[in-house]
């Protein structure tokens, strides 16, 4: 709401800065595209701004092509992802929905030591969790990086839970309560479908975080077959011989801003919602 | 904590640590296993799993692996699949070292390995002894003696050479012309290096005179070793307890890299290149000459050339000598080893003994210019007249030296790297550079 | 308030699940890394390791390649330069936004989030592309107005600054977003008042509005110190460290020591230094939260 009158200078100034703010964001990722679209011919010095000719060879290339990664790391960043959200999305809820209802004495003291943990660098927790997936003889599997992942972004998913959970008031349960339903029937029917918004954002930020993951695959995922594209990628940059792989890097990064820009637009007005709630953290 | 979660925890953590199967092992801290090699298991093998380098697993490519002896060990054992899997060299040797971490499913029968891990990874037990495969092995006559004794450790034979390298100036031709210089004619001394990379500077702006690898990785060091070893210098004593790089030879060979990043000679941004970096420079024109490089060059070719155009681009030769120096270069190669937690050795040694085979050999190694370590390999000279430098090569292996053959060297030369860096920054003399790094390899090898 | 449900019992049972998770995937690492600092693990010898005290930290710490101080320094760099940034931009971004109608404000806050969803080696490899020296945005720039082309990412002075300004990109969205919300909640009559008292707009900000939402700003600093702190993809994806560890944070320091070198001892000696600074930040957000929490509630 304008609260504020603004001189026209003032009015100017305020559009200069979103101008500038503005082409400080896009610009680097329309460079991105300008590459990926136009034929590796054109992407040698000195390169002129705006490509001559546009192409849809690099990102059929990098999916479909014999020096391309393959739609399978994409496939496999997108199961990843897609399970580590619904496991998320469980551990929150469970555990967002016991700190939220139950007066722990011990309880805000719990959220407050998942919040600190989820602030530590994930870097720092690959090579000991390398160790304890190799001892127990699950090194290598999906499930043992899945719930890594699961683990990064629950700490966050219950801080959210509890605070959706908080928001719903108690006399409906109690209502339904006094009216004869079993606890579970209250979850189903009263309580889950209010809480869905908040699941939806907490499995979101999870699949988000899967979805970019590196430094976790990069370790715990030997077999190339099965890694993400965020460390397939990285083949364009150490081909022995051919410098980088600019066009079909550029491809493969565009490939993989699909899905995330998708769910972030899908969600992106509860996201500022919940985000506006003390920020989101990323490792 | 609540008491009873508190309980529940604890048994959660020792029910899972005890589901620890019996496959994955402790790697043992002993160093060279006395496993035996195993006997046929029971059950059919389906599976032989290969980890190789990836241009030796390159398709379109030559393979040694493939097709003949995958062909004929998989008819030779009904329902038995080669697996094979190529990394980068980095890839290649960090994978090597996980998978004594991992289930047995993941780790390979047979691995591909740098000569120069080879005491690294018998330290650490990964490889079988191979002395009762050696001791019926009709073809252990037909090794180059030079490279017979260097799968030895500790007096058991560990791992079985699959090809060598030595390492090569290359320039490009297309420079060399632009610069006025003989583009057939490389520089034969150190002052004809100089002046040639002076002349490209002059006369042919926005390309690097010369270039080598001087990032934090091996290929730094290795590629300067030639210059080393021309000095008469070496990299340790004969008994490989001290080291002598700092020597008067050592600090020449080092001083040439940092004269020509200090008179322009060659870009500072050296420092964050490796040799696979450079190499495409060269062939693309933007480095007018590569002190050292695998071979000619030829064996990896970038996309577009093959081998006429080759010939037209790219010039080779044996590394300049300095005044009063000996001509040398490096040799360095790989090799394949067992795997000491393999259940199928006896198919493993089947497979190593068909694929390095000298004939067999012999068409991968022309493609990449590799060099033979097979007597009826070498024979074959012929074939390897496709290569327009091989005669210069067969040269160059008469001066070839190996880097020393002990555990600690991968640990050691991060230091040599280290201190050949500061040199070029800047930060220290060439002569303090060496004495410190010296002092600190002295301190490594110290038992 | 009386719990509710079957019994004690039910709270517990139900953070059973999450718990567990949290305990094995989370917990029992960050302890386990404490305990190999302490010993001679190495990737090629991960169990039956041998106690080395604090070796490994003396290791550390007396390196020269890089120099520990090095390492530090080039660290609260790197983390102050995206702090100041982010803060900056996203805060400057916030009060033009804050007067914009809804809609379009909406809107825009969208586009400025989209780098902070983009994984950290996608925003590495574009900006590695926008610092190429042959065919980079920036190069391409400077050429335009006749400049000679940079070596951004390969000389040794430039470096980490064009690191900073990458992480700046991917993390100002958050800081936006976080002020955004806290400005959004400001109590209206108290500018308004400031506006009936003929103050001008920039005094406003000055006096009245920052300090309304000093307690959030407080907070996106602390995120935006903490996520600098542990950046990790972007700059292996730049960088790796480089050149000569000009761009090597602990982060980086802590990945090249473990997997790159292979000594997990010392690699995790790094780690519970990091790991130090960042629960001493962890626990400074916490308080601050609670504290205004308890304000706000």
């Amino acid at each position: 709401m304008e609260l504020v009158r603004f001189s026209l200078s003032q009015r100017f100034v305020r559009a200069i800065v979103v101008a500038i703010a503005l082409a400080f964001a896009l610009l680097p990722l329309l460079w991105v595209v300008s590459i990926a679209i136009r034929p590796g011919t054109q992407s040698v010095y000195p390169i002129s701004i705006i490509p001559t000719s546009v192409t849809l060879d690099n990102i059929t290339g990098v999916l479909f092509g014999k020096t391309g990664i393959g739609l399978v790391p994409y496939r496999n960043a997108a199961f990843y992802g897609i399970s580590a959200a619904v496991i998320t999305a469980v551990a929150s809820t469970l555990g967002g929905y016991a700190l939220a209802r139950y007066n722990l004495r011990s309880g805000e003291a719990l959220l407050i030591v998942i919040l600190a943990l989820s602030f530590l660098p994930s870097a720092s927790r690959i090579v000991p969790l390398f160790i304890l997936l190799s001892a127990s003889g699950q090194y290598g599997t999906a499930h043992g990086v899945i719930l890594a992942y699961a683990a990064g972004a629950t700490p966050l998913g219950i801080w959210l839970m509890a605070g959706t959970f908080r928001q719903i008031p108690i006399r409906l349960e109690q209502a339904a309560r006094i009216d004869g339903a079993s606890a579970f029937l209250t979850m189903r029917k009263i309580v889950l479908p209010l809480a869905i918004p908040g699941i939806l954002v907490v499995a979101t930020l999870a699949f988000i975080d899967g979805w970019n993951s590196f430094s976790l695959p990069l370790i715990l995922i030997p077999k190339e077959a099965a890694q993400p594209y965020t460390v397939a990628l990285q083949r364009y940059i150490q081909e022995i011989g051919y410098g980088i792989n600019w066009p079909l890097l550029s491809a493969g990064s565009l490939v993989a801003l699909v899905p995330v820009l998708t769910a972030f637009a899908i969600l992106q007005r509860r996201l500022v919602r919940v985000g506006g709630l003390g920020g989101a953290i990323r490792g | 904590m609540n008491r009873r979660l508190l309980a529940l925890l604890s048994v959660m953590v020792i029910v899972g640590s005890a589901c620890t199967p019996a496959a994955s092992q402790a790697p043992a801290a002993t160093g060279s296993g006395a496993s035996q090699p195993a006997a046929t298991t029971a059950a059919t093998p389906t599976k032989l799993t290969v980890w190789a380098r990836n241009y030796t697993v390159e398709d379109g490519k030559k393979q040694p692996w493939a097709p003949e002896p995958k062909a004929k060990l998989e008819a030779a054992h009904p329902g038995l699949t080669v697996e094979l899997s190529g990394a980068t060299s980095g890839d290649q040797f960090n994978r090597i070292e996980l998978s004594q971490a991992g289930a047995v499913e993941d780790k390979p029968d047979i691995f591909q390995l740098d000569n120069i891990w080879l005491g690294q990874f018998v330290d650490e037990g990964i490889t079988a002894n191979l002395d009762s495969y050696y001791a019926n092995w009709a073809d252990k006559g037909d090794i180059v003696p030079a490279y017979a004794d260097s799968t030895k450790v500790k007096g058991s034979q560990q791992a079985v050479w699959f090809y060598s390298d030595i390492r090569m100036m290359i320039w490009s031709k297309d420079v060399f012309k632009k610069a006025g210089l003989d583009p057939e004619k490389g520089p034969t001394t150190w002052a004809e290096l100089f002046a040639d990379a002076k002349a490209i500077k002059e006369k042919v702006p926005g390309v690097n005179p010369v270039e080598f690898p001087a990032s934090s990785e091996e290929s730094t060091v290795d590629r300067w070793y030639s210059y080393l070893y021309m000095t008469g210098s070496n990299i340790l004593s004969a008994d490989n307890t001290k080291a002598v790089f700092n020597d008067a030879g050592g600090q020449q060979a080092l001083q040439l890299y940092v004269d020509l990043v200090s008179q322009g000679l060659a870009p500072k941004a050296v420092l964050s290149e490796t040799a696979d970096d450079i190499y495409p420079h060269v062939f693309s024109g933007k480095t007018g000459i590569m002190l050292a490089t695998v071979g000619d060059g030829l064996g990896s070719l970038p996309d577009g050339f093959d081998v006429s155009k080759f010939q037209s681009t790219i010039g080779a030769a044996l590394p300049p000598l300095c005044p009063g120096c000996q001509p040398a270069t490096t040799a360095g190669g790989w090799m394949l080893a067992i795997n000491s937690a393999s259940t199928n050795k006896d198919l493993a040694w089947e497979y190593i003994s068909s694929v390095t085979n000298g004939a067999n050999m012999v068409p991968f190694e022309v493609e990449r210019t590799r060099i033979p370590v097979r007597t009826t390999g070498l024979a074959q000279a012929d074939a390897f007249k496709a290569d327009p430098y091989f005669a210069a090569e067969a040269e160059a292996a008469k001066v070839a030296h190996f880097p020393p053959f002990i555990a600690k060297y991968t640990s050691m030369i991060e230091i040599l790297w280290t201190g050949m860096q500061k040199a070029i920054n800047g930060d220290l003399s060439t002569k303090d550079a060496l004495d410190q790094a010296a002092t600190k390899v002295d301190t490594l090898l110290a038992p | 308030m009386a719990q509710r449900g079957p019994g004690r019992a039910t709270p517990w049972l139900l953070l059973a699940l999450p718990l567990l998770l949290l305990f094995l995937f989370l917990l029992l690492p960050y302890l386990l890394t404490f305990f190999y600092s302490t010993t001679g693990a190495t990737i090629g010898r991960l169990l039956n390791v041998k106690e080395v005290g604090l070796k490994n930290f003396e290791a550390v710490l007396s390196s020269d390649a890089p120099s520990f101080l090095g390492v530090v320094a080039i660290t609260a760099i790197f983390t102050a330069g995206t702090l100041l940034g982010s803060l900056a931009l996203g805060t400057g971004l916030a009060l033009a936004l804050h007067t914009v109608t809804a809609g379009v404000r909406s809107a825009l806050l969208a586009v400025f989030l989209i780098p902070w969803v983009i994984a950290g080696v996608i925003i590495g490899y574009t900006w590695r592309l926008i610092y190429d020296p042959a065919i980079g945005l920036a190069n391409s720039v400077l050429g335009m107005v006749g400049i000679a082309p940079i070596d951004w990412l390969t000389e040794q002075g430039i470096a980490l600054a064009a690191l900073v300004v990458a992480n700046v990109w991917a993390g100002y969205g958050i800081v936006l977003l976080v002020v955004s919300g806290a400005l959004a909640n400001v109590p209206p009559n108290i500018i308004l008042a400031g506006q009936v008292d003929g103050a001008s707009y920039a005094r406003i900000v000055r006096r009245v509005i920052l300090p309304a939402i000093r307690p959030t700003f407080l907070l996106a600093a602390l995120v935006a110190l903490v996520s600098g702190l542990n950046t990790f993809d972007l700059i292996y994806a730049m960088t790796r460290g480089g050149p000569l560890y000009h761009t090597e944070t602990m982060a980086l320091e802590m990945y090249r020591l473990t997997a790159l070198k292979g000594n997990v001892g010392q690699g995790a000696a790094v780690t519970v230094i990091l790991f130090t600074i960042s629960l001493a930040l962890a626990i400074a957000y916490v308080i601050i939260w609670r504290r205004e929490a308890r304000k706000w509630s």
